[in-house]
């Protein structure tokens, strides 16, 4: 078929113009029209929206997601028991220390739907972390999310838009900073 | 969905296992391939290695340009084996461009390498898509089908297995034209211009895509280009009749 078509210049030009403006009748019956008037449904990907929610933390007290918006937050969710994520607070205490003052927020989700809601103080106060501490009791933001692997870190913008996610761990204090520090340097 | 092969205590994380079997399998194609059209295989497939090497090694020195002072505090974060931690496109380009210096450097005629290395992207591509299927990614759209397949709360489009499928179809095509006689250098925008039209085909279907202006997806955009250029060029490689 290939070389019949190629046999003759005329045969390919047929063949090659008709297969493109198939490819573009689909492409544009295949746009989405919501993206058109300039909405994005939020979701746990790259350059869309993060999806708020609201949980309580360690200390009781309530956070919810779209009140931190105009700050760069770092959504972390974690377990006790996943070793990577141990390994990783240390640098996420770090940054907590030295770039809040910039607009940094940590939010550190365990996943106690998968965990032991009892281990998780002791699991703070051995690692001596003082950011907040959410309370994922019925997995609804580990499930949001979609989160396939602890721990799973998502990075967003002070527009409240996933800037970057890293699946898996450990991370250290670089790789966290080469992501944030130009997310930092935007204007609020 | 299989993220995560548990054996024992060992999360064996099934995309990147299978990414892993894909690109064996590619180096060992090329070294075969090479083989039949007169190249040194075992030279190619160790061009093959170079680009992916140097550009993994590109990709993450690109990624840490973004903040040189942390990563020049903590050097050893270079090495971190967080897959996340890449710039893919600069990797790809530079994983490329050192590909075809390495070709050069073993004195390997670059037409016919080209052809040897054509049958790789669509192994490529079906390992890529059995690792999507694996770890739930590249999701299709929500559809009420006889073969649609249960993921993130919906029935949705298995865009995963139609890009598997479209990749062995193309791995088909680049086996039917083989022997043919094609100019040499013309089976590569074959398969990438395959790859394309599968694309543009499978992306509209897709749940997850994204979009660029006017609500049109990035993914179909890219391979309507891709597609022109391979219709444009594979005329112009065969030789002129007399």
């Amino acid at each position: 078929m290939i070389f019949w078509l190629l046999e003759s210049q005329r045969r390919w030009s047929i063949f090659a113009t008709l297969l493109l403006l198939l490819s573009a009748g689909w492409t544009w019956l295949a746009r989405v029209p919501d993206a058109a008037n300039g909405a994005r449904i939020p979701s746990p990907r790259v350059d869309f929206p993060a999806p708020d929610f609201t949980l309580q933390t360690l200390n009781a007290d309530t956070i919810r997601l779209s009140d931190t918006r105009g700050q760069v937050v770092v959504l972390n969710v974690w377990a006790t028991w996943c070793g990577p994520c141990r390994a990783e607070m240390p640098a996420i205490q770090q940054l907590h220390t030295t770039q809040a003052q910039q607009g940094l927020v940590i939010l550190a989700v365990n996943s106690t739907v998968q965990d032991d809601a009892a281990a998780v103080q002791g699991f703070v106060q051995e690692l001596g972390l003082s950011f907040p501490i959410l309370l994922d009791r019925d997995g609804t933001v580990t499930h949001t999310y979609r989160v396939q692997a602890l721990p799973t870190t998502f990075v967003i913008d002070r527009q409240g838009v996933i800037r970057k996610i890293f699946y898996g761990g450990p991370l250290n204090e670089a790789t966290l900073r080469a992501t944030l520090d130009p997310l930092l340097q935007e204007a609020p | 969905m299989l993220p995560f092969i548990q054996l024992g205590p060992l999360a064996i994380n099934t995309p990147g296992l299978l990414l892993l079997i894909g690109f064996w399998l590619a180096v060992w194609l090329v070294e075969r391939e090479g083989d039949q059209l007169g190249l040194r295989g075992t030279a190619l497939s160790g061009a093959l290695m170079v680009g992916l090497v140097g550009g993994l090694i590109a990709a993450r020195l690109a990624f840490a340009a973004a903040a040189p002072a942390a990563y020049l505090e903590e050097p050893l974060a270079l090495l971190a084996p967080t897959l996340s931690a890449l710039d893919l496109p600069f990797g790809l380009f530079i994983g490329i461009l050192l590909l075809l210096f390495d070709t050069q450097r073993r004195q390997i005629v670059l037409r016919p390498a080209l052809d040897a290395l054509a049958p790789t992207l669509p192994l490529m591509a079906l390992s890529l898509a059995l690792a999507q299927l694996a770890g739930g990614d590249a999701y299709g759209a929500a559809a009420n089908l006889p073969w649609s397949i249960y993921l993130w709360e919906e029935w949705r489009h298995p865009t995963q297995i139609y890009a598997a499928v479209a990749a062995l179809i193309t791995l088909a095509l680049w086996w039917r034209t083989r022997s043919a006689p094609l100019a040499p250098a013309s089976r590569l925008p074959l398969v990438i211009g395959a790859l394309a039209l599968a694309q543009i085909g499978i992306e509209g279907l897709r749940g997850d895509s994204a979009l660029v202006l006017a609500g049109l997806r990035t993914g179909q955009v890219v391979g309507f280009g891709v597609l022109a250029g391979c219709l444009w060029i594979i005329p112009k490689l065969q030789p002129a009749k007399a």
